[in-house]
């Protein structure tokens, strides 16, 4: 090999969800237990990676996955759209937070309500998140 | 840039689907997949993050999960893709980390049935992609 690979410094956290409810507002995914990811560098972003899935008790009902990282939300981009009531559906997003300083930040899991009726999650969902300490590549 | 970026290390692989059957409480081998391939770990300390993303198509209410065999040991997701419709063609995706010893491993597709009373099936309308990455863990 010409060159010398090197790891990525990534984070991972996936969890079977517990039983929950989402109607209003934004909310802590259920199951979800605090964790800490550590950055390496001020000059770097991070590439979040969240997947999730739940079901919703009615249709056009819509929600978002997402993060706090150090306290403040970052969300997926996108929405994930239920067509279909009572039937656990699986969505996948990213985004790029910028502007996060070298050191340990803490990392919760977070499911917005954006439209529509109540959305349930229960042992059968999953919530997964990733996040990338990435060079800088045009954002 | 005060550094110098490196290429990842990063195995992937992808199959559309060749016609296979999951039965009640199995646990087989993904055939489309095949069983020639290899993983190479380049060091001790580090982890491996493992990401599938995968279709399937249910009978009746049924759930499954989905992973890779890598030299002789099963590694699973986390997460169950749970079925509601018959006959629907699902998409799902997940991941996990875990510590490994550095060396050369061998790569198989897995699928295991884990809930419900019907079979899974999977044919050339699925897909199973898997990627294999040695990876800094930073999660304290």
């Amino acid at each position: 090999m010409a060159y010398d690979p090197l790891p990525d410094s990534v984070f991972e956290y996936s969890l079977a969800c517990s039983s929950g409810t989402l109607s209003t507002g934004t909310i802590n995914v259920p199951g979800f237990t605090q964790q800490t990811f550590k950055k390496y560098r001020d000059d770097t972003n991070i590439l979040m990676i969240v997947r999730g899935s739940a079901w919703a008790n009615s249709i056009s009902t819509t929600c978002r996955w997402g993060i706090a990282l150090a306290g403040t939300d970052y969300m997926g981009r996108g929405l994930h759209y239920f067509n279909t009531t009572g039937s656990h559906r699986y969505w996948k997003s990213t985004n790029t937070i910028t502007g996060i300083a070298i050191g340990s930040h803490t990392v919760m899991g977070r499911w917005q309500y954006i439209s529509g009726g109540t959305m349930s999650c229960d042992s059968n969902d999953l919530f997964s998140v990733i996040l990338r300490e990435v060079t800088p590549n045009g954002i | 840039m005060s550094y110098e970026p490196r290429p990842d290390v990063l195995w992937e692989y992808s199959v559309q689907g060749t016609s296979q059957t999951l039965n009640v409480g199995a646990t087989i081998y993904i055939s489309a997949f095949g069983d020639s391939y290899s993983f190479t770990k380049l060091r001790d300390d580090t982890n491996i993050l493992l990401q599938i993303d995968a279709s399937c198509y249910a009978n009746s209410v049924s759930s499954c999960q989905w992973g890779v065999n890598l030299g002789g040991t099963d590694l699973w997701c986390v997460g169950q893709m749970w079925f509601n419709e018959t006959l629907d063609h699902r998409y799902w995706s997940s991941a996990c980390q875990t510590t490994w010893a550095a060396g050369t491993y061998t790569v198989q597709g897995r699928w295991r049935h884990t809930a419900g009373g019907s079979a899974m099936n999977f044919n050339s309308d699925d897909v199973f992609s898997v990627t294999l990455e040695e990876i800094v863990n930073n999660r304290a």
